[in-house]
Protein backbone atom coordinates (compact mmCIF):
# COMPACT_ATOMS: atom_id res chain seq x y z
CA UNK A 1 0.00 0.00 0.00
CA UNK A 2 2.92 2.26 0.77
CA UNK A 3 4.37 1.70 -2.73
CA UNK A 4 0.96 2.14 -4.29
CA UNK A 5 0.41 5.40 -2.45
CA UNK A 6 3.75 6.65 -3.74
CA UNK A 7 2.36 6.31 -7.24
CA UNK A 8 -1.17 7.61 -6.64
CA UNK A 9 -3.42 8.32 -3.68
CA UNK A 10 -5.58 5.30 -2.86
CA UNK A 11 -8.43 4.90 -0.40
CA UNK A 12 -8.34 1.96 2.02
CA UNK A 13 -11.41 0.52 3.69
CA UNK A 14 -10.93 -1.95 6.55
CA UNK A 15 -12.94 -5.13 6.29
CA UNK A 16 -14.48 -7.02 9.14
CA UNK A 17 -12.34 -10.04 8.36
CA UNK A 18 -9.17 -7.99 8.95
CA UNK A 19 -8.41 -7.45 5.30
CA UNK A 20 -8.71 -4.19 3.36
CA UNK A 21 -10.39 -3.05 0.17
CA UNK A 22 -8.47 -0.56 -1.94
CA UNK A 23 -9.99 1.95 -4.34
CA UNK A 24 -8.59 4.77 -6.44
CA UNK A 25 -10.14 7.94 -7.88
CA UNK A 26 -13.88 8.12 -7.44
CA UNK A 27 -14.15 4.75 -5.78
CA UNK A 28 -12.66 2.72 -8.64
CA UNK A 29 -11.81 -0.73 -7.29
CA UNK A 30 -8.23 -1.89 -7.22
CA UNK A 31 -8.52 -4.64 -4.63
CA UNK A 32 -11.85 -5.91 -3.32
CA UNK A 33 -11.59 -8.99 -1.16
CA UNK A 34 -9.37 -11.38 -3.01
CA UNK A 35 -10.17 -9.83 -6.40
CA UNK A 36 -7.75 -7.40 -8.08
CA UNK A 37 -8.53 -4.94 -10.86
CA UNK A 38 -5.93 -3.67 -13.30
CA UNK A 39 -5.20 -0.07 -14.21
CA UNK A 40 -4.08 0.36 -17.81
CA UNK A 41 -2.27 3.10 -19.73
CA UNK A 42 -4.22 3.56 -22.96
CA UNK A 43 -3.50 6.02 -25.76
CA UNK A 44 -6.21 8.68 -25.83
CA UNK A 45 -7.42 10.68 -28.83
CA UNK A 46 -6.76 13.26 -30.19
CA UNK A 47 -3.25 13.67 -28.75
CA UNK A 48 -2.43 9.99 -28.52
CA UNK A 49 -1.08 10.55 -25.03
CA UNK A 50 -1.65 7.82 -22.49
CA UNK A 51 -4.54 8.03 -20.07
CA UNK A 52 -5.24 5.79 -17.09
CA UNK A 53 -8.15 3.45 -17.63
CA UNK A 54 -9.95 1.18 -15.17
CA UNK A 55 -12.35 -1.30 -16.66
CA UNK A 56 -12.29 0.54 -20.00
CA UNK A 57 -13.16 3.89 -18.36
CA UNK A 58 -10.74 6.82 -18.56
CA UNK A 59 -10.18 7.82 -14.93
CA UNK A 60 -7.14 10.08 -15.46
CA UNK A 61 -8.99 13.18 -14.24
CA UNK A 62 -10.13 11.38 -11.08
CA UNK A 63 -6.64 10.56 -9.86
CA UNK A 64 -5.11 12.55 -7.02
CA UNK A 65 -1.58 12.85 -5.70
CA UNK A 66 1.44 10.64 -6.21
CA UNK A 67 4.15 10.45 -8.81
CA UNK A 68 1.76 9.33 -11.52
CA UNK A 69 -0.48 12.39 -11.14
CA UNK A 70 2.60 14.60 -10.89
CA UNK A 71 3.87 13.25 -14.20
CA UNK A 72 0.44 13.62 -15.82
CA UNK A 73 0.10 17.18 -14.54
CA UNK A 74 3.55 18.07 -15.86
CA UNK A 75 2.61 16.57 -19.21
CA UNK A 76 -0.90 18.06 -19.44
CA UNK A 77 -0.50 21.42 -17.69
CA UNK A 78 3.09 22.60 -17.21
CA UNK A 79 4.75 21.51 -20.43
CA UNK A 80 1.83 22.59 -22.68
CA UNK A 81 1.96 25.99 -20.96
CA UNK A 82 5.69 26.27 -21.69
CA UNK A 83 5.12 25.14 -25.27
CA UNK A 84 2.35 27.68 -25.74
CA UNK A 85 4.61 30.45 -24.50
CA UNK A 86 7.48 29.26 -26.69
CA UNK A 87 5.13 29.01 -29.67
CA UNK A 88 3.92 32.55 -29.02
CA UNK A 89 7.49 33.84 -29.07
CA UNK A 90 8.26 31.96 -32.28
CA UNK A 91 4.99 33.04 -33.92
CA UNK A 92 5.54 36.68 -33.05
CA UNK A 93 9.13 36.49 -34.31
CA UNK A 94 7.94 35.05 -37.62
CA UNK A 95 5.19 37.65 -38.01
CA UNK A 96 7.32 40.62 -37.04
CA UNK A 97 10.23 39.63 -39.27
CA UNK A 98 7.94 38.81 -42.19
CA UNK A 99 6.05 42.10 -41.87
CA UNK A 100 9.28 44.10 -42.00
CA UNK A 101 11.00 41.89 -44.56
CA UNK A 102 8.11 41.75 -47.01
CA UNK A 103 8.09 45.56 -47.16
CA UNK A 104 11.73 45.64 -48.25
CA UNK A 105 13.58 45.08 -51.50
CA UNK A 106 16.04 42.29 -52.21
CA UNK A 107 19.18 42.41 -54.32
CA UNK A 108 17.22 41.47 -57.41
CA UNK A 109 14.76 44.32 -56.91
CA UNK A 110 11.99 42.04 -55.72
CA UNK A 111 9.70 42.84 -52.81
CA UNK A 112 6.84 41.29 -50.81
CA UNK A 113 8.99 38.26 -49.95
CA UNK A 114 8.60 36.61 -46.56
CA UNK A 115 11.77 35.69 -44.70
CA UNK A 116 10.11 32.86 -42.77
CA UNK A 117 7.46 30.54 -44.08
CA UNK A 118 4.23 32.16 -42.81
CA UNK A 119 2.40 30.32 -40.05
CA UNK A 120 -1.37 30.06 -39.85
CA UNK A 121 -1.45 30.19 -36.06
CA UNK A 122 0.77 30.14 -33.00
CA UNK A 123 0.08 26.45 -32.37
CA UNK A 124 3.30 24.51 -32.97
CA UNK A 125 5.12 27.63 -34.21
CA UNK A 126 8.37 26.78 -32.42
CA UNK A 127 8.39 23.39 -34.12
CA UNK A 128 7.34 24.69 -37.53
CA UNK A 129 9.48 27.83 -37.81
CA UNK A 130 11.70 27.73 -40.90
CA UNK A 131 13.32 30.11 -43.33
CA UNK A 132 11.26 30.48 -46.48
CA UNK A 133 12.55 27.83 -48.93
CA UNK A 134 13.05 30.43 -51.68
CA UNK A 135 15.19 32.60 -49.39
CA UNK A 136 17.06 29.58 -48.08
CA UNK A 137 17.90 28.60 -51.66
CA UNK A 138 18.92 32.07 -52.82
CA UNK A 139 20.30 34.53 -50.27
CA UNK A 140 19.91 37.36 -52.79
CA UNK A 141 16.20 37.28 -51.91
CA UNK A 142 16.95 38.63 -48.45
CA UNK A 143 15.38 42.09 -48.45
CA UNK A 144 17.72 44.43 -46.62
CA UNK A 145 16.76 47.61 -48.47
CA UNK A 146 13.81 49.89 -47.80
CA UNK A 147 13.95 51.19 -51.37
CA UNK A 148 14.94 49.46 -54.58
CA UNK A 149 18.61 50.36 -54.26
CA UNK A 150 21.26 47.74 -53.73
CA UNK A 151 23.18 49.59 -51.05
CA UNK A 152 20.28 50.56 -48.82
CA UNK A 153 20.12 48.88 -45.41
CA UNK A 154 16.97 50.39 -43.92
CA UNK A 155 15.12 47.09 -43.55
CA UNK A 156 18.20 45.35 -42.15
CA UNK A 157 18.42 48.05 -39.48
CA UNK A 158 14.71 47.80 -38.73
CA UNK A 159 15.06 44.04 -38.34
CA UNK A 160 18.02 44.58 -36.05
CA UNK A 161 16.01 47.03 -33.94
CA UNK A 162 13.33 44.37 -33.52
CA UNK A 163 15.53 43.14 -30.70
CA UNK A 164 14.39 46.09 -28.57
CA UNK A 165 10.80 46.19 -29.78
CA UNK A 166 8.05 45.55 -27.23
CA UNK A 167 5.99 43.07 -29.20
CA UNK A 168 4.95 40.46 -26.64
CA UNK A 169 2.97 40.15 -23.43
CA UNK A 170 0.62 42.98 -24.31
CA UNK A 171 3.38 45.05 -25.94
CA UNK A 172 5.31 45.16 -22.68
CA UNK A 173 8.12 42.72 -23.43
CA UNK A 174 10.72 42.10 -26.09
CA UNK A 175 11.36 38.68 -27.60
CA UNK A 176 14.36 38.26 -25.31
CA UNK A 177 12.31 39.38 -22.27
CA UNK A 178 9.70 36.77 -23.06
CA UNK A 179 12.32 34.08 -23.51
CA UNK A 180 13.95 34.92 -20.18
CA UNK A 181 10.50 34.98 -18.50
CA UNK A 182 9.87 31.49 -19.88
CA UNK A 183 13.24 30.22 -18.64
CA UNK A 184 12.48 31.74 -15.22
CA UNK A 185 9.06 30.10 -15.16
CA UNK A 186 10.51 26.67 -16.01
CA UNK A 187 13.23 27.06 -13.39
CA UNK A 188 10.81 28.35 -10.76
CA UNK A 189 8.31 25.53 -11.34
CA UNK A 190 11.06 22.92 -11.26
CA UNK A 191 12.51 24.43 -8.10
CA UNK A 192 9.03 24.52 -6.51
CA UNK A 193 8.48 20.87 -7.47
CA UNK A 194 11.85 19.87 -5.98
CA UNK A 195 11.21 21.84 -2.80
CA UNK A 196 7.63 20.54 -2.59
CA UNK A 197 8.86 16.98 -3.04
CA UNK A 198 11.45 17.50 -0.32
CA UNK A 199 8.83 18.96 2.03
CA UNK A 200 6.48 16.07 1.35
CA UNK A 201 9.31 13.59 1.94
CA UNK A 202 10.03 15.25 5.28
CA UNK A 203 6.36 15.00 6.22
CA UNK A 204 6.26 11.35 5.20
CA UNK A 205 9.40 10.69 7.24
CA UNK A 206 7.85 12.37 10.24
CA UNK A 207 4.67 10.33 9.86
CA UNK A 208 6.75 7.16 9.46
CA UNK A 209 8.61 8.05 12.65
CA UNK A 210 5.33 8.62 14.50
CA UNK A 211 3.96 5.33 13.22
CA UNK A 212 7.16 3.52 14.13
CA UNK A 213 6.99 5.08 17.60
CA UNK A 214 3.73 3.24 18.06
CA UNK A 215 4.19 0.07 16.09
CA UNK A 216 7.92 -0.22 15.51
CA UNK A 217 10.47 -2.15 17.45
CA UNK A 218 12.97 -0.30 19.59
CA UNK A 219 15.88 -2.64 20.12
CA UNK A 220 16.98 -0.77 23.21
CA UNK A 221 13.51 -0.95 24.65
CA UNK A 222 13.27 -4.65 23.81
CA UNK A 223 16.68 -5.23 25.39
CA UNK A 224 15.60 -3.47 28.56
CA UNK A 225 12.43 -5.53 28.62
CA UNK A 226 14.48 -8.67 28.04
CA UNK A 227 16.82 -7.81 30.89
CA UNK A 228 13.82 -7.05 33.07
CA UNK A 229 12.18 -10.37 32.24
CA UNK A 230 15.49 -12.18 32.56
CA UNK A 231 16.00 -10.69 35.98
CA UNK A 232 12.43 -11.66 36.93
CA UNK A 233 13.06 -15.14 35.65
CA UNK A 234 16.32 -15.33 37.59
CA UNK A 235 14.54 -14.05 40.72
CA UNK A 236 11.81 -16.65 40.31
CA UNK A 237 14.36 -19.35 39.67
CA UNK A 238 16.26 -18.31 42.71
CA UNK A 239 13.07 -18.32 44.77
CA UNK A 240 12.20 -21.80 43.64
CA UNK A 241 15.77 -22.88 44.11
CA UNK A 242 15.75 -21.49 47.64
CA UNK A 243 12.40 -23.14 48.38
CA UNK A 244 13.70 -26.37 46.95
CA UNK A 245 16.86 -26.08 48.94
CA UNK A 246 14.90 -25.29 52.13
CA UNK A 247 12.59 -28.23 51.59
CA UNK A 248 15.55 -30.52 50.96
CA UNK A 249 17.12 -29.44 54.21
CA UNK A 250 13.84 -29.85 56.05
CA UNK A 251 13.29 -33.28 54.57
CA UNK A 252 16.78 -34.35 55.49
CA UNK A 253 16.24 -33.17 59.07
CA UNK A 254 12.84 -34.90 59.32
CA UNK A 255 14.29 -38.06 57.72
CA UNK A 256 16.96 -38.47 60.36
CA UNK B 1 8.61 9.52 21.75
CA UNK B 2 9.96 6.03 21.26
CA UNK B 3 13.00 6.01 19.02
CA UNK B 4 12.87 2.79 17.05
CA UNK B 5 15.75 1.14 15.33
CA UNK B 6 14.10 1.58 11.89
CA UNK B 7 13.53 5.30 12.45
CA UNK B 8 17.05 5.75 13.64
CA UNK B 9 18.40 3.91 10.59
CA UNK B 10 16.19 5.92 8.26
CA UNK B 11 17.40 9.21 9.76
CA UNK B 12 20.97 8.01 9.51
CA UNK B 13 20.68 7.09 5.86
CA UNK B 14 18.88 10.36 5.10
CA UNK B 15 21.74 12.21 6.74
CA UNK B 16 24.26 10.35 4.60
CA UNK B 17 22.21 11.01 1.45
CA UNK B 18 21.87 14.72 2.23
CA UNK B 19 25.59 15.06 2.93
CA UNK B 20 26.44 13.13 -0.25
CA UNK B 21 24.07 15.28 -2.31
CA UNK B 22 25.66 18.44 -0.97
CA UNK B 23 29.13 17.06 -1.64
CA UNK B 24 28.18 16.16 -5.24
CA UNK B 25 26.80 19.66 -5.76
CA UNK B 26 30.06 21.28 -4.70
CA UNK B 27 32.13 18.70 -6.61
CA UNK B 28 30.22 19.64 -9.75
CA UNK B 29 30.79 23.34 -9.10
CA UNK B 30 34.52 22.81 -8.54
CA UNK B 31 34.97 20.58 -11.60
CA UNK B 32 32.89 22.68 -14.04
CA UNK B 33 33.22 26.13 -12.53
CA UNK B 34 29.48 26.58 -13.12
CA UNK B 35 27.04 27.31 -10.32
CA UNK B 36 23.87 27.51 -12.42
CA UNK B 37 23.84 24.46 -14.67
CA UNK B 38 20.08 24.39 -15.16
CA UNK B 39 17.25 26.92 -14.62
CA UNK B 40 16.06 25.28 -11.40
CA UNK B 41 19.49 25.89 -9.80
CA UNK B 42 18.63 29.61 -9.67
CA UNK B 43 15.62 30.69 -11.76
CA UNK B 44 16.18 34.38 -11.18
CA UNK B 45 19.85 34.18 -12.14
CA UNK B 46 18.91 32.19 -15.24
CA UNK B 47 16.49 34.88 -16.43
CA UNK B 48 18.95 37.66 -15.69
CA UNK B 49 21.74 35.76 -17.45
CA UNK B 50 19.65 35.44 -20.60
CA UNK B 51 19.00 39.19 -20.64
CA UNK B 52 22.65 39.94 -19.92
CA UNK B 53 23.86 37.64 -22.68
CA UNK B 54 21.45 39.26 -25.14
CA UNK B 55 22.70 42.68 -24.10
CA UNK B 56 26.29 41.47 -24.42
CA UNK B 57 25.59 40.15 -27.91
CA UNK B 58 24.18 43.54 -28.89
CA UNK B 59 27.28 45.28 -27.51
CA UNK B 60 29.47 43.00 -29.61
CA UNK B 61 27.31 43.60 -32.64
CA UNK B 62 27.57 47.37 -32.22
CA UNK B 63 31.34 47.13 -31.75
CA UNK B 64 31.63 45.11 -34.96
CA UNK B 65 29.43 47.64 -36.77
CA UNK B 66 31.66 50.39 -35.36
CA UNK B 67 34.80 48.63 -36.59
CA UNK B 68 33.33 48.21 -40.04
CA UNK B 69 32.10 51.82 -40.10
CA UNK B 70 35.49 53.03 -38.90
CA UNK B 71 37.25 51.33 -41.81
CA UNK B 72 34.85 52.83 -44.31
CA UNK B 73 34.94 56.27 -42.71
CA UNK B 74 38.74 56.22 -42.63
CA UNK B 75 38.70 55.66 -46.38
CA UNK B 76 36.13 58.44 -46.81
CA UNK B 77 38.23 60.73 -44.63
CA UNK B 78 41.31 60.07 -46.75
CA UNK B 79 39.37 60.63 -49.97
CA UNK B 80 37.83 63.85 -48.67
CA UNK B 81 41.25 65.12 -47.59
CA UNK B 82 42.49 64.35 -51.06
CA UNK B 83 39.53 66.10 -52.69
CA UNK B 84 40.03 69.14 -50.47
CA UNK B 85 43.73 69.23 -51.35
CA UNK B 86 42.90 68.94 -55.02
CA UNK B 87 40.35 71.74 -54.82
CA UNK B 88 42.88 73.96 -53.07
CA UNK B 89 45.41 73.15 -55.75
CA UNK B 90 42.83 73.88 -58.44
CA UNK B 91 42.15 77.31 -56.99
CA UNK B 92 45.89 77.96 -56.96
CA UNK B 93 46.06 76.94 -60.60
CA UNK B 94 43.19 79.29 -61.41
CA UNK B 95 45.02 82.11 -59.68
CA UNK B 96 48.16 81.32 -61.65
CA UNK B 97 46.17 81.58 -64.87
CA UNK B 98 44.53 84.86 -63.90
CA UNK B 99 47.55 87.17 -63.96
CA UNK B 100 47.62 89.83 -66.66
CA UNK B 101 51.13 88.90 -67.59
CA UNK B 102 50.68 85.16 -67.93
CA UNK B 103 51.81 83.65 -71.15
CA UNK B 104 49.83 81.25 -73.32
CA UNK B 105 52.12 78.46 -72.21
CA UNK B 106 51.52 79.24 -68.57
CA UNK B 107 47.78 79.30 -69.11
CA UNK B 108 47.94 76.02 -70.99
CA UNK B 109 49.91 74.53 -68.14
CA UNK B 110 47.26 75.75 -65.72
CA UNK B 111 44.52 74.32 -67.91
CA UNK B 112 46.25 70.96 -68.06
CA UNK B 113 46.82 70.98 -64.35
CA UNK B 114 43.13 71.75 -63.79
CA UNK B 115 42.20 68.86 -66.09
CA UNK B 116 44.49 66.61 -64.14
CA UNK B 117 43.01 67.77 -60.83
CA UNK B 118 39.47 67.27 -62.18
CA UNK B 119 40.31 63.69 -63.11
CA UNK B 120 41.88 63.11 -59.71
CA UNK B 121 38.78 64.43 -57.95
CA UNK B 122 36.65 62.24 -60.23
CA UNK B 123 38.75 59.26 -59.25
CA UNK B 124 38.31 60.06 -55.54
CA UNK B 125 34.58 60.43 -55.93
CA UNK B 126 34.27 57.11 -57.71
CA UNK B 127 36.34 55.09 -55.28
CA UNK B 128 34.68 51.96 -54.02
CA UNK B 129 35.31 50.21 -50.73
CA UNK B 130 34.37 46.58 -50.24
CA UNK B 131 32.24 46.58 -53.34
CA UNK B 132 30.23 49.76 -52.91
CA UNK B 133 31.00 53.34 -53.87
CA UNK B 134 31.86 55.61 -50.96
CA UNK B 135 30.10 58.61 -52.56
CA UNK B 136 27.36 56.77 -54.45
CA UNK B 137 24.62 56.88 -51.79
CA UNK B 138 22.47 53.83 -51.32
CA UNK B 139 22.71 52.95 -55.02
CA UNK B 140 25.70 50.98 -53.81
CA UNK B 141 27.16 49.37 -56.89
CA UNK B 142 26.21 52.11 -59.37
CA UNK B 143 29.21 54.23 -60.32
CA UNK B 144 28.25 57.75 -59.22
CA UNK B 145 30.17 59.65 -61.89
CA UNK B 146 31.60 58.61 -65.21
CA UNK B 147 32.86 60.25 -68.35
CA UNK B 148 31.23 59.95 -71.73
CA UNK B 149 33.17 59.22 -74.89
CA UNK B 150 34.05 62.91 -75.19
CA UNK B 151 35.58 62.96 -71.74
CA UNK B 152 32.71 64.96 -70.21
CA UNK B 153 31.72 63.91 -66.71
CA UNK B 154 28.08 62.84 -66.71
CA UNK B 155 25.47 63.88 -64.12
CA UNK B 156 25.35 62.06 -60.81
CA UNK B 157 24.10 58.49 -61.24
CA UNK B 158 24.20 57.47 -57.59
CA UNK B 159 21.49 57.81 -54.97
CA UNK B 160 20.77 60.87 -52.89
CA UNK B 161 19.91 58.55 -49.96
CA UNK B 162 22.85 58.14 -47.64
CA UNK B 163 23.53 54.87 -45.85
CA UNK B 164 24.05 54.75 -42.12
CA UNK B 165 24.80 52.03 -39.61
CA UNK B 166 24.06 52.03 -35.89
CA UNK B 167 27.23 52.02 -33.81
CA UNK B 168 25.19 52.03 -30.60
CA UNK B 169 21.56 52.12 -29.63
CA UNK B 170 20.00 55.11 -31.42
CA UNK B 171 23.43 56.30 -32.63
CA UNK B 172 23.66 56.03 -36.42
CA UNK B 173 26.66 57.22 -38.41
CA UNK B 174 26.64 57.83 -42.13
CA UNK B 175 29.03 55.52 -43.95
CA UNK B 176 28.02 55.98 -47.59
CA UNK B 177 27.63 59.54 -48.77
CA UNK B 178 25.58 61.39 -51.33
CA UNK B 179 28.26 62.43 -53.80
CA UNK B 180 25.95 64.95 -55.41
CA UNK B 181 25.72 66.89 -52.15
CA UNK B 182 29.48 67.50 -52.41
CA UNK B 183 29.80 67.91 -56.16
CA UNK B 184 26.75 70.08 -56.76
CA UNK B 185 25.17 71.07 -53.47
CA UNK B 186 22.89 74.06 -54.08
CA UNK B 187 24.80 75.20 -57.14
CA UNK B 188 23.21 75.23 -60.57
CA UNK B 189 26.08 73.33 -62.12
CA UNK B 190 28.32 70.68 -60.66
CA UNK B 191 31.99 70.75 -59.73
CA UNK B 192 33.10 69.06 -62.94
CA UNK B 193 31.37 71.68 -65.02
CA UNK B 194 33.16 74.30 -62.95
CA UNK B 195 36.46 72.53 -63.69
CA UNK B 196 35.63 72.39 -67.39
CA UNK B 197 34.69 76.07 -67.40
CA UNK B 198 37.90 76.91 -65.57
CA UNK B 199 39.96 74.95 -68.11
CA UNK B 200 38.33 76.77 -71.02
CA UNK B 201 38.68 80.11 -69.24
CA UNK B 202 42.34 79.44 -68.42
CA UNK B 203 43.13 78.76 -72.04
CA UNK B 204 41.19 81.85 -73.09
CA UNK B 205 42.56 84.00 -70.30
CA UNK B 206 39.00 84.88 -69.30
CA UNK B 207 39.45 86.39 -65.85
CA UNK B 208 35.74 86.71 -65.12
CA UNK B 209 35.06 83.09 -65.98
CA UNK B 210 38.06 82.00 -63.93
CA UNK B 211 36.75 84.02 -61.02
CA UNK B 212 33.33 82.38 -61.32
CA UNK B 213 34.92 78.92 -61.53
CA UNK B 214 37.10 79.70 -58.55
CA UNK B 215 33.96 80.55 -56.56
CA UNK B 216 32.35 77.27 -57.55
CA UNK B 217 35.48 75.37 -56.49
CA UNK B 218 35.49 77.25 -53.18
CA UNK B 219 31.90 76.23 -52.51
CA UNK B 220 32.74 72.63 -53.36
CA UNK B 221 35.71 72.92 -51.03
CA UNK B 222 33.38 74.10 -48.25
CA UNK B 223 30.95 71.26 -48.88
CA UNK B 224 33.71 68.66 -48.87
CA UNK B 225 35.12 70.18 -45.66
CA UNK B 226 31.69 70.03 -44.07
CA UNK B 227 31.31 66.35 -44.96
CA UNK B 228 34.82 65.66 -43.70
CA UNK B 229 33.92 67.35 -40.44
CA UNK B 230 30.94 65.02 -40.16
CA UNK B 231 33.23 62.07 -40.86
CA UNK B 232 35.62 63.23 -38.15
CA UNK B 233 32.77 63.59 -35.69
CA UNK B 234 31.58 60.10 -36.58
CA UNK B 235 35.06 58.63 -36.15
CA UNK B 236 35.32 60.21 -32.71
CA UNK B 237 31.85 58.95 -31.85
CA UNK B 238 32.85 55.43 -32.91
CA UNK B 239 35.93 55.58 -30.68
CA UNK B 240 33.87 56.86 -27.73
CA UNK B 241 31.04 54.41 -28.20
CA UNK B 242 33.39 51.48 -28.78
CA UNK B 243 35.11 52.25 -25.48
CA UNK B 244 31.75 52.53 -23.74
CA UNK B 245 30.45 49.33 -25.36
CA UNK B 246 33.59 47.40 -24.48
CA UNK B 247 33.31 48.60 -20.88
CA UNK B 248 29.64 47.66 -20.84
CA UNK B 249 30.51 44.28 -22.38
CA UNK B 250 33.13 43.60 -19.71
CA UNK B 251 30.70 44.64 -16.98
CA UNK B 252 28.05 42.40 -18.51
CA UNK B 253 30.49 39.49 -18.67
CA UNK B 254 31.36 40.06 -15.03
CA UNK B 255 27.68 40.11 -14.08
CA UNK B 256 27.02 36.89 -15.99
CA UNK B 257 30.04 35.31 -14.33
CA UNK B 258 28.85 36.37 -10.90
CA UNK B 259 25.42 34.93 -11.63
CA UNK B 260 26.38 31.80 -13.48
CA UNK B 261 29.85 30.81 -12.40
CA UNK B 262 30.83 29.29 -9.13
CA UNK B 263 32.90 31.23 -6.65
CA UNK B 264 35.80 28.77 -6.61
CA UNK B 265 37.03 29.68 -3.13
CA UNK B 266 33.51 29.33 -1.82
CA UNK B 267 32.94 26.11 -3.76
CA UNK B 268 36.19 24.53 -2.52
CA UNK B 269 35.41 25.56 1.03
CA UNK B 270 31.87 24.21 0.62
CA UNK B 271 33.25 20.97 -0.79
CA UNK B 272 35.56 20.55 2.20
CA UNK B 273 32.70 21.22 4.58
CA UNK B 274 30.46 18.81 2.70
CA UNK B 275 33.17 16.12 2.79
CA UNK B 276 33.54 16.61 6.54
CA UNK B 277 29.77 16.40 6.96
CA UNK B 278 29.66 13.28 4.79
CA UNK B 279 32.39 11.57 6.79
CA UNK B 280 30.67 12.62 10.01
CA UNK B 281 27.40 11.16 8.72
CA UNK B 282 29.16 7.89 7.88
CA UNK B 283 30.76 7.86 11.35
CA UNK B 284 27.41 8.54 12.98
CA UNK B 285 25.90 5.72 10.95
CA UNK B 286 28.51 3.26 12.13
CA UNK B 287 27.76 4.24 15.73
CA UNK B 288 24.01 4.16 15.23
CA UNK B 289 24.04 0.76 13.60
CA UNK B 290 25.94 -0.70 16.56
CA UNK B 291 23.34 -2.34 18.75
CA UNK B 292 24.89 -0.82 21.79
CA UNK B 293 22.85 -2.49 24.46
CA UNK B 294 22.99 -5.86 22.76
CA UNK B 295 26.69 -5.41 22.19
CA UNK B 296 27.03 -4.66 25.84
CA UNK B 297 24.96 -7.71 26.81
CA UNK B 298 26.71 -9.96 24.36
CA UNK B 299 30.09 -8.47 25.12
Amino acid sequence: MRSLNTLVNVDVVNRSDGGVDITVGSGRALVIGDETYRLEAVSQPPTGWAGVEAGGMNITSELRGGRLVGAIEARDVNIPDYLTRLDTIAYELVNQVNTIHSGGFDQLGGTNQNFFTPLASAAGAARLIEVDPAVAADSRLIAAAGVNEAGDNTVAKTLSNLRDALVLEGNSATLIDSWSHLAFRVGRDTRAAIDGSKAQSDIVEQIDALRDAVSGVSLDEEAVQMIKFQRAYEANARFFSTVDQTLSILFSIVGR
Amino acid sequence: MRLTFAASMRDTYDGIATAAERMIKFQRQVSTGIRVAQPSDDPSATATTISEKAAHASYEQYVQAGDSAESRLSVADTLLSDIIDKLSAARTSILSAQGSETTDAQRENAAQELASLRDAVLEDLTTSFRGTYVFGGSAGTVRPYSKDVNGVVQPYAGSTREVSVDIDRNRPVTVVFNGEAIVTGNDVTDLFTAFDNAIVAARAGDADALHTASGALQRAFDRASQVQSTVGTSLNAIADHTTRLEDAGRASTARVASLEEANMAEAISGLQQAETAYNAALGAASHTTRRSLFDHLLG
